[in-house]
């Protein structure tokens, strides 16, 4: 195998493999900024990558099997939303509810409606951007990716200059940082919050959609395989800029491609082991750049007016 | 959808244009432009404002004035749409208004200057001024704009501030002034200061009386809200109203008033303006500060060189503006921040960057600055809170278990000493009032028999009543012996408790001085950086 | 425009104020009601979605379990795990210790177990001694595991949710490429370990029923849990970390040293549940001993309020709804996984009903 064939098989896998990941994550910086730490991240994946699937399966059309994906995670949000937002359980504590429901509602509904067959939709195809893909190693590697792809890179793009470059973004970062200070100005915090949730769950919505659609053409249960818990890791190791977090998912996609790539290199290695080699290092990853300095100073609090 | 709410609306349509504010033209001077007619709010177990009327006019100062707990704040909140009354009306340069939020407040002209700032310590200061406004540049941030409008309100009014800087690299005077502009930059024609000159050196007092008088010649009504400081009171209102226990108990014209006249409508009885202090005999030294230096949580040198001792029976002062490594000070003595050099010793021994359990045997009492988050477990019942630091030493643990029996005798000790009001030492903390949160700290700290205690801004926010407590319990400590390092933005406090003052500065101690050769000047200048020529002692 | 925008800000639906002072029990239970029928509604949507009757369904989830002697005994076999699970997370909850790596810790005590076993098989050591050895061996597995997470937050400050769960996906893969390699068993082509010799086994409670002596080990626990969380020093140490860490640090407790413990005893709890599992039930490793024990405890522990009354009573309750999914499964043909979707649901339901009565909710007028 030449280098050439490696390397764009590397990079294009990498990027296929971070575009659930950095979709959730990207979508994650934006609630933890207004300070909503969403731990069901995983739940909307799963839940999302099910109904996407079964609508594609029902349907043959993969758009429709998208928007269901997408509405998915949105209600899922929205109800971590209602619980840790309007009606002020620990966060915590309804993500992690939200996670362990989505996991077995998946598996119950998927057992459920396709018995023990292995049903499988058709693979929704890369689309090769003109002339750009042309171009050796990087034209495979980077312009023959999924739309979804492109739009999560196009995201992480447009996420840094919403942040930062908008009054909407500005109003955000305050949220997270000190809620009370936004409310002395007139901005409606919990509102701010609800919208950043539920676009955290649209977007874990797309990443589950994406995994059945592109990535796997079927479902199974469990088939997330914290994925969503890694775009948590990708969102603090990313200190909850989008730049960063698009370095970490690229990073996790890379580390996994190099794997699998490992895996079918013939060299003797367990596969077992080398399915472990991601976590691990997104674990070595967190124990490098981790720390806890750089998370929005209201995060996890939720805001009552006037409270001493 | 309410009627009067959405006359507001109607009158905002034209407004919000950063200048103007809802004024379609200025207001004559002397016109009232906000009345509030028979007040009332009511919250569980107690009338915060009883029918209370208050009105403000342009160009004018009137300050409110009253103790904690009398009901400022709930009437700042309602003139602020924070709070709606659950009686009373409120006109707004003669129109019926209702506020339903700070937006509503910030339509019609009125902004809020709040005592605990309300910035974003990572921004920067132009992105704290526009926060929530709208940009003319639609969705995408306007900063340049902003800050040539900020650097014009700056000059306009004397308000000297970097607009590029972050908010926590300003002092607390920059900051105050920060908020400020927020307010004019919203087009403020009413402006509610709370407690504006707390947190201020005396230097920064002058400054800020000096920014309030030029809003006011500009037209601007302003409202500071003060609890003490009566002098500052005399020296800046036009009128002063008086609240207490949420009535009001007073309208004065300043030019016509006495300080004592005003003191004793607030307290509702004559008060004393001086503590009755025995003379020091101070022992041997029982803490020494040496070379002392530590960081803030950024990472930023907070304690530079910082060196001082107590003897027994010595109160020394520390007086400075928040912010200036008071927190820190504290935080390294109690072992809960590291030194980074230099040495704390307290008895002789060395306890530098020991863990506070030995710190805390070595005989150390500590009021830390934040009650309810470090002090005490809101959570935990009174007897609980008791042993926090104790729990593990006999008579109350019994190896691995902890004797019920013994703890609660304790905590019964306690209550019953230092009149801690509570149904029972089973009573959770966070039913208990302010004051006796403090003097539950107080009685725990006290009861371990320190030699050396360090109290952290003791009274703050506390009623006259527990105030006066605290403070004649910490005397009573002083003569029995402990030496006591007092750590307090209220200067009066500082000068009248201390035996020695030291001045922090920027991590930095200014100077020592006695307590009987200080004066107030004096240290105000030093508070603001002046250091003193000559040392009294080392 | 303006005014329009103004409207939709006022959208936010709901309004709360919290209450002076707690409703009354009655009232509680009204609220419980209130929150909980509509969770079962949703349940008997789906069943009906699925194409099964919700009512007969229901009557077997719930009637089932105990229906029978040997029904209740499969109670008390699920009951075993969740309980030691969720008694140890609950201390770990106490102090604010989030660890949601159960699952792996269970799995850990499981492998440490076998390891033990693999290596002693042939020494007829006797049971008096093996099963000893296994207790001590199986909570040291699941106590270690779960020290590398306590490690990482006070060494590193590295939330312990994530590192904990991604130990959980680690065990899972360390554990399969044992299972599919060095120790899978010769003689069958399936994932699993040999079987352990009688030595090795757990005694069991009844004859021809699958409950053997590891449920006196949970129920050993629930005094146990609650004299160290409120009668001890050390108790008294995780109430104050959980509530305050810069008050626990003010009065001179090692937060750390705090922290380590309680991982060690909720991570060595999950271990006996698995070292349980293994020694009690399978009498192998295998890969799926496990039906996410360490995920339901979590919910367990949280409804229980940590308290370990409570935990014994939810574990007990969550116990019989595997169980009765494992019949409804026999009896109509719904996947037993209904039980696992039932579990959160009645969480979230008692969730409301709690924020029921902390506050007082009214529409946005």
């Amino acid at each position: 195998m030449s280098l050439e064939v490696f390397l764009t098989g590397l990079i294009a896998a990498g990027f296929r493999i971070a575009t659930p990941i950095l979709l959730a994550a990207l979508g994650e910086t934006f609630a933890e900024r207004s300070g909503i730490l969403n731990l069901g991240i995983e739940g909307m994946m799963i839940m999302s990558a099910f109904t996407s699937f079964s609508v594609t399966y029902d349907t043959g059309n993969p758009t429709l099997g998208l928007l269901a994906g997408l509405i998915t995670g949105g209600v899922m949000a929205f109800i971590h939303a209602f619980m840790s937002i309007t009606i002020k359980v620990d966060q915590i504590v309804s993500g992690l509810a939200l996670t362990i429901l989505g996991l077995a509602l998946s598996t119950f509904l998927f057992i459920s409606y396709f018995k023990r067959t292995q049903p499988a939709v058709e693979i929704w195809e890369p689309t090769a951007i003109p002339v750009l893909s042309q171009i050796p190693i990087i034209g495979p590697a980077l312009f023959q990716q999924h739309v979804i792809t492109y739009f999560a890179i196009i995201l992480f793009i447009v996420s840094t200059w919403f942040l930062f470059g908008t009054t909407w973004g500005l109003t955000i970062r305050t949220v997270g940082e000190n809620p009370a200070a936004a409310d002395t100005v007139g901005i409606r915090v919990e509102r701010v919050r609800y919208l950043c949730t539920i676009f955290g769950g649209l977007m874990a919505g797309i990443a589950g959609a994406y995994l059945t659609l592109v990535v796997f053409n079927s479902f199974f249960g469990g088939m997330t395989a914290g994925r969503g818990w890694i775009a948590i890791a990708v969102v603090i190791f990313g200190r909850w800029t989008p730049s960063w977090v698009f370095g970490g998912a690229l990073f996790f996609g890379l580390v996994d491609s190099f794997q699998l790539r490992l895996q079918a290199s013939g060299i003797p290695i367990s596969p077992q082991f080398s399915l472990m080699i991601p976590y691990l290092f997104t674990l070595i990853a967190l124990i490098i750049v981790g720390r806890k300095r750089y998370a929005p100073a209201a995060l996890c609090i939720p805001y009552r007016r006037g409270e001493r | 959808m309410n009627h009067d709410f959405w006359a507001v609306e109607k009158l905002t349509l034209t407004s919000q244009t950063p200048e103007g504010g809802f004024y379609a033209g200025r207001a004559k001077p002397g016109e009232t432009v906000i009345e509030m007619r028979g007040i009332t709010k009511r919250f569980p177990g107690v009338v915060a404002n009883d029918d209370i009327d208050f009105d403000v006019k342009a160009g004018e100062i009137h300050a409110l004035l009253g103790e904690n707990g009398a009901g400022k704040t709930t009437l700042m909140n309602i003139m602020y749409g924070l709070l709606q009354p659950d009686e009373g009306e409120i006109y707004v340069r003669g129109r019926k208004v209702v506020m339903r939020s700070p937006k509503d407040a910030i339509a019609l002209g009125i902004g809020m200057v709040h005592q605990h700032f309300m910035l974003v310590e990572p921004h920067t200061v132009t992105e704290n001024v526009i926060l929530g406004l709208k940009s003319p540049k639609g969705i995408l941030l306007d900063l340049e704009g902003a800050k040539r409008r900020i650097e014009e309100l700056s000059k306009k009014y004397g308000l000297k501030v970097d607009p590029d800087a972050k908010i926590w690299q300003l002092s607390v005077g920059e900051r105050q002034r920060v908020e400020i502009i927020k307010a004019l930059y919203r087009g403020a024609q009413i402006l509610i200061l709370d407690e504006p000159t707390a947190v201020l050196t005396p230097p920064e007092v002058k400054e800020l009386m000096a920014i309030i008088r030029r809003m006011a010649e500009q037209g601007h009504a302003v409202v500071p809200f003060i609890t003490h400081k009566l002098p500052e009171v005399m020296a800046i209102s036009d009128r002063v109203t008086i609240l207490r226990r949420g009535k009001v108990v007073a309208r004065i014209r300043t030019k016509d008033a006495r300080e004592s006249e005003l003191a004793r409508h607030m307290v509702g009885r004559e008060v004393l303006f001086t503590i009755e202090k025995n003379p020091a005999k101070p022992g041997r030294v029982v803490l020494e500060v040496r070379n002392l230096k530590a960081l803030s949580d950024r990472g930023l040198p907070a304690l530079k060189n910082v060196s001082f001792s107590i003897r027994e029976g010595e109160i020394l002062g520390v007086a400075g503006v928040a912010g200036n490594g008071q927190r820190e000070l504290a935080e390294v003595i109690a072992g809960l921040r590291r030194a980074v050099a230099g040495r704390v010793l307290i008895d002789g021994r060395d306890v530098t960057n020991l863990p506070p359990r030995e710190i805390i045997k070595q005989g150390l009492g500590h009021i830390p600055e934040d009650r309810m988050g470090m002090g005490l477990i809101l959570d935990f019942s009174i007897a609980e809170n008791a042993i926090l630091e104790t729990h593990s030493s006999p008579p109350f643990a019994r190896g691995w278990f902890i004797d019920p029996q013994e703890v609660g005798k304790h905590a019964e000790r306690l209550i019953k000493e230092f009149n801690i009001m509570a149904p029972s030492k089973d009573t959770l903390a966070n039913h208990l009032s302010g004051g006796n949160l403090q003097r539950l700290i107080l009685a725990r700290e006290l009861s371990r028999e320190p030699k050396v205690l360090v109290a952290n801004q003791p009274t703050r926010g506390l009623d006259v009543g527990a105030t006066e407590f605290i403070r004649r319990k910490l005397l009573e400590q002083r003569d029995r012996g402990v030496a006591i390092l007092l750590i307090s933005e209220d200067l009066d406090e500082v000068m009248s408790m201390s035996d020695r003052i030291a001045v922090l500065y920027e991590g930095e101690i200014m100077g020592i001085l006695p307590a009987e050769k200080a004066k107030v000047e004096e240290v105000g200048m030093m508070m603001a950086g002046a250091r003193r020529q000559t040392e009294f002692e080392a | 425009m303006r005014n329009l925008r103004w409207a939709v800000e006022e959208m936010a639906p709901l309004k709360l104020k919290m209450r002076e002072k707690p409703p009354a029990p009655a009232t509680k239970v009204l609220y419980l009601v209130a929150t909980l029928t509509p969770m079962f509604l949703i349940v008997a949507v789906i069943i009906s979605m699925v194409g099964a009757n919700p009512l007969v369904a229901y009557r077997e989830l719930f009637t089932a379990p105990f229906r029978n002697i040997h029904n209740v005994t499969e109670i008390l076999v699920t009951t075993t795990p969740l309980l030691l699970i969720a008694l140890g997370l609950s201390v770990s909850f106490r102090c604010k210790f989030w660890n949601i790596g159960a699952e792996g810790q269970l799995y850990a005590g499981a492998l440490a177990s076998t390891a033990t076993v693999l290596l002693l098989k042939d020494s007829a050591t006797p049971s008096a001694v093996f099963i000893p050895l296994l207790l001590v061996v199986g909570f040291l597995g699941g106590a270690a595991w779960a020290t590398i997470s306590a490690v990482l937050k006070i060494k590193f400050q590295i939330n312990e949710i994530i590192t904990t769960l991604l130990l959980n996906f680690i065990m899972f893969y360390f554990l399969s490429f044992l299972l599919y390699g060095p120790w899978m068993d010769p003689i069958s082509v399936m994932p699993q370990s040999e079987l352990f010799p009688p030595a090795a086994r757990l005694p069991k409670l009844i004859p021809e029923t699958r409950l053997h002596t590891g449920l006196f080990l949970a129920v050993l626990s629930i005094p146990l849990v609650y004299l160290i969380l409120n009668k001890t020093v050390l108790g008294y140490q995780i109430r104050t970390t959980g509530s305050s860490l810069s008050a626990a640090r003010f009065g001179g407790i090692n937060v750390g040293k705090v922290f380590l413990l309680v991982v060690i005893i909720s991570g060595g709890l999950a271990g006996l549940a698995g070292m349980g599992e293994v020694s009690g039930i399978y009498y192998r490793l295998r890969g799926d001993i496990s039906p996410g024990y360490g995920y339901t405890a979590i919910l367990v522990a949280l409804l229980g309020k940590n308290h370990p009354g409570w935990v014994t009573l939810v574990a007990f309750l969550f116990g019989a709804l595997l169980v009765g999914g494992y019949e409804m499964q026999v009896a109509t043909g719904i996947p037993t996984a209904l039980a696992l979707v039932t579990q959160p649901l009645i969480f979230f339901g008692v969730l409301c009903a709690e924020a029921l009565s902390r506050y007082e909710v009214s529409w946005r007028k």
